[in-house]
């Protein structure tokens, strides 16, 4: 095995657990959203009716009396990204940046191998937990649909897990970026999570006046699901304006690192 | 051939000055004991010199190469243990060694399970359940297993009991021996005393001296204690010798203190009456440190 892998296992598995948990949730979660929809359904279409739109909007904002609006307002447009980018985020600001305030690096920096790699072997770590909690939320989607009889298709089910990944992968990276550049986990995880929290409210609520419409472009969640991609599918364009998002952000970190004054 | 040489290696954190214009040089195959009391920059000079900080001005080079430009090639050719070592808990100590080794193209089976055996590492323990000097001794390992060519070691000996600190001190002498360079920081004089063929001095991240120890003993103050058969008649005169400090009297005893050299004081003091006896106890090193310790401004030395 090469260091770069090694290292990359060594990263991954020391949060094993957290990952794990986190998925449990999500397919607890997923299972009873799907499960709930033949008697909750139609209930929630007529209580959604009499919300104002702010309050609609907040709660995903799609369209409850269909199954696929269903899904995409209880689970796709916040609870999902919840777990996804719980796992995205702790990676992204753990593997490098926690690492290195553990002490831990002080002999993986001070090995043959650049910055830059083991930068890229922390990347790779928080890619792959991202895409991991990503699949079993995708897993769990194909029975769910089956069990709440929601009826939506395979493809665009494969269509809202592509488009919840790459969020979760551009958000890692977002938290990956910061954490290289200052080597401070709280600060990585803290300012990513607060981007993503004002990310979705702005997305949610931007559109409720005309003045404050056009801030919603500037949201990450706006490529992530403003072409609802349970009825649409996925839109290249979306998914290339997070993965580019995502690759900015890693490389500036990586950049900053080849910089700085690191610990150990 | 030097392993380590710096110029002008300066290190400023805002407003403190850490390393402050270090010029140092490392013979390669030399234990060089590089001494200072707590926060004198010592580990400040070690991160600068292995490129995990980056000097404010000056240059290191590390086994002739460029500490920053060649980082990754001086990697690979030392060896390094932090003063603060912080070892994953869940994993075991063999497990660790392996992820370390793992990191490394020049790993050596066979020497690491020596080193193992040698210490007495815990393999099959979780780290997380090791005492400190454990820890150091897995850390030792570490440091020692790919065979460096200059081994980098900030305070080695914290929390090892003095059978391990034995093993270590012979491991120091056989990577002499192998003409292995190892720079050994430490904050007390003891710790690299048995060991060092050369020690340096850093005070305020200045470098205050830097010499064998032989020639800092000599340059010890000493006691000498010469008893005469009787009391000679005027002492004082040994004091406008050079050197000396202070002559004081106690029947037919006459203790004097010297800095330096003692020959010119032994023969004003066989002028003075019949020595019958001379007493002289080893120079006091710790003294001699502890006053390079002590900021002593005005009589700063290059």
């Amino acid at each position: 095995m090469t260091a770069i892998v090694v290292l990359t296992w060594r990263m991954f598995r020391e949060r094993r657990r957290l990952l794990l948990w986190m998925c449990v949730g999500s397919v607890a979660m997923v299972l009873s959203v799907t499960a709930l929809y033949p008697s909750l359904g139609s209930q929630y279409g007529e209580l959604m009716d009499n919300l104002p739109d702010a309050l609609l909007n907040l709660f995903g904002g799609g369209d409850l009396g269909t199954p696929a609006g269903y899904l995409e307002t209880e689970l796709l447009s916040f609870v999902a990204p919840g777990l996804v980018l719980g796992v995205a985020i702790a990676f992204g600001a753990g593997t490098l940046a926690g690492s290195e305030q553990s002490g831990h690096l002080a002999l993986v920096y001070t090995a043959p191998i650049s910055r830059t790699r083991v930068a890229l072997a922390a990347l790779v770590a928080t890619i792959v937990a991202t895409i991991t909690i990503t699949v079993v939320v995708w897993l769990t989607l194909l029975p769910g649909n089956e069990i709440g009889e929601l009826h939506v298709s395979f493809a665009h089910l494969t269509a809202a897990s592509v488009m919840l990944g790459l969020l979760g992968i551009a958000t890692g990276a977002l938290a990956f970026g910061i954490g290289a550049a200052t080597g401070n986990r709280g600060i990585a995880a803290g300012a990513t999570s607060a981007v993503a929290v004002a990310s979705y409210l702005v997305y949610a609520l931007a559109p409720l006046s005309d003045t404050t419409n056009p801030f919603r472009y500037v949201s990450i969640w706006y490529p992530f699901s403003a072409n609802h991609p349970l009825l649409d599918g996925v839109s290249a364009a979306h998914a290339l304006v997070l993965v580019a998002f995502a690759a900015l952000c890693a490389g500036a970190g990586i950049a900053a690192l080849g910089r700085r004054d690191v610990q150990g | 051939m030097t392993a380590i040489a710096t110029e002008g290696l300066t290190k400023r954190f805002g407003a403190i000055v850490a390393v402050d214009g270090l010029d140092l040089t490392v013979e390669r195959g030399e234990v060089f004991g590089f001494l200072g009391p707590n926060g004198s920059g010592k580990t400040t000079t070690i991160r600068l010199v292995l490129d995990l900080a980056r000097p404010t001005a000056g240059t290191a080079t590390v086994l002739g190469r460029d500490s920053r430009a060649d980082a990754i090639e001086i990697h690979r050719r030392i060896g390094y243990l932090p003063g603060e070592l912080d070892l994953p808990k869940d994993l075991t100590a063999s497990a660790y060694l392996d992820f370390v080794a793992a990191l490394r193209p020049t790993a050596d089976p066979a020497w690491r399970a020596e080193l193992c055996e040698r210490f007495d590492v815990s393999l099959d323990r979780r780290m997380g359940e090791l005492s400190t000097g454990s820890k150091q001794k897995v850390g030792l390992v570490q440091a020692f297993m790919h065979r460096p060519e200059l081994v980098f070691l900030d305070e080695p000996t914290r929390g090892l009991d003095p059978l391990v600190q034995r093993e270590f001190h012979d491991l120091l002498a056989e990577s002499r021996d192998r003409a292995t360079t190892v720079f050994l920081s430490s904050h007390t004089l003891s710790q690299v005393e048995r060991v060092a063929d050369r020690v340096g001095i850093l005070r305020d991240g200045r470098l205050v001296v830097t010499d064998t120890l032989e020639q800092l003993r000599s340059r010890a103050r000493r006691e000498l204690e010469l008893d005469y058969e009787t009391a000679p008649q005027s002492p004082d005169a040994l004091d406008a010798l050079p050197g000396v400090v202070s002559v004081r009297t106690r029947g037919t005893t006459v203790l004097v203190s010297v800095d330096g050299p003692v020959d010119e004081v032994l023969r004003a003091a066989l002028e003075l009456g019949t020595v019958a006896n001379v007493r002289t106890p080893e120079a006091d090193l710790e003294e001699i440190f502890l006053d390079y310790y002590r900021s002593r401004r005005e009589d700063e030395r290059p």
